[in-house]
């Protein structure tokens, strides 16, 4: 049986453009829209989806990268987060982001000045839905496969200016 | 075989193309996977499962012809030969990064089989035995469909061979079932 373990492995980076991402994202969020009854349940089925991508995405960014040992929580975070799985997942200069220590003590936020994959997505829409929790999914599906008890939220920097989309990854480090 | 126009359209995707900004196709490939295991939690049946993908499919191809004439200026098509050469090639090096090609034609001209080559949506993927049966293909289906039926041809688009099968490409066909007419006339 031949199949997809005789196939090699990705070498190079493929991409594909953020549009063609977006509208497949538009119509999975009206998907999930119909099956839940509130924002939270959307966010959380959002967050859900991206969790499942996000433990798969933790092998795929180590295949290209020398493996290394890594215990401390801000150094996963840093490298394997900002560093790896935003550099795997957009181009340079798409998403900018920044790490910050958060005021509760072992808590980070990864500030993203503007959103990449909601982009087209309006933000009057829904109350202040943030679609950003797929990527909060993701990163909480590649922390958790790294070992780290976290939960992962997004939340809009500014909750009055609906001209921006600029968004903060809360992430909480449970005590284990 | 392909017309001038499609040539040259061809090269102007091929321009756009590289220009977009781009995220990683596995994000793509991942979603879609995960996707169609949601859909799959709300119903049992492969066929309502194809079903919605093909809707789903559908709603994309509405909008992504606007989207594509607003960035690639040509010459109006002088045939359904020609629009489904410009689909085929430049459609999908627009929106995919890679081209498809068309194999065949029947003699009324009405049918064309194509084949796309590295199809994201389906790397790695197999498909259980317990869900044979199961479309993978059936968005992109879809969205032929919908964006076909935007400039009026209403057609059947069907996946021929798929690689999540086992065979080495993915293979659709495009079959024109009638011409539509503009509601308001021009």
């Amino acid at each position: 049986m031949s199949s997809i373990f005789s196939q090699p492995l990705p070498s190079i980076k493929s991409r594909v453009p953020v549009k063609t991402f977006s509208l497949f994202f538009c119509e999975l969020i009206k998907f999930f829209n119909e099956q839940t009854n509130s924002v939270t349940e959307l966010q959380q089925m959002l967050s859900d989806c991206g969790k499942q991508i996000g433990v798969r995405f933790l092998e795929l960014i180590s295949i290209t990268e020398r493996s290394r040992r890594l215990s401390d929580p801000e150094d996963i975070i840093q490298k394997v987060v900002c560093k790896s799985l935003f550099g795997f997942l957009f181009d340079r200069n798409l998403a900018k982001i920044s790490l910050e220590r958060a005021r509760q003590k072992n808590d980070y936020m990864i500030k993203l000045k503007e959103a990449v994959l909601s982009q087209y997505i309006s933000q009057q829409s829904y109350g202040r839905f943030n679609p950003e929790f797929f990527l909060a999914g993701i990163i909480e599906g590649v922390l958790q496969s790294c070992g780290l008890n976290v939960q992962v939220s997004a939340y809009y920097q500014d909750r009055n200016d609906l001209e921006t989309t600029a968004t903060a990854f809360y992430i909480k480090l449970e005590d284990s | 075989m392909p017309t001038k126009n499609a040539q040259n359209v061809l090269k102007a995707s091929e321009a756009a193309y590289s220009k977009l900004p781009k995220v990683s196709s596995e994000l793509l490939t991942l979603t879609y996977g995960v996707f169609i295991q949601q859909i799959f939690k709300t119903t049992y049946r492969i066929e309502d499962v194809n079903a919605k993908l093909l809707e789903i499919g559908q709603n994309m191809g509405l909008r992504i012809v606007d989207d594509f004439l607003s960035h690639i200026v040509f010459e109006r098509c002088s045939s359904f030969t020609e629009t489904c050469q410009i689909l085929v090639g430049s459609g999908f090096m627009y929106f995919f990064g890679v081209s498809g090609t068309i194999l065949s034609w029947n003699e009324e001209n009405s049918q064309c089989v194509f084949l796309l080559k590295h199809n994201l949506l389906n790397n790695f993927v197999e498909i259980p035995a317990h869900l044979e049966g199961l479309k993978y293909n059936n968005m992109l289906c879809g969205v032929i469909k919908g964006a076909l039926n935007a400039i009026n041809f209403k057609v059947k688009v069907e996946e021929v061979e798929s690689t999540v099968y086992g065979a080495n490409d993915d293979v659709f066909s495009i079959s024109l079932e009638e011409l539509l007419h503009d509601e308001t006339g021009e």
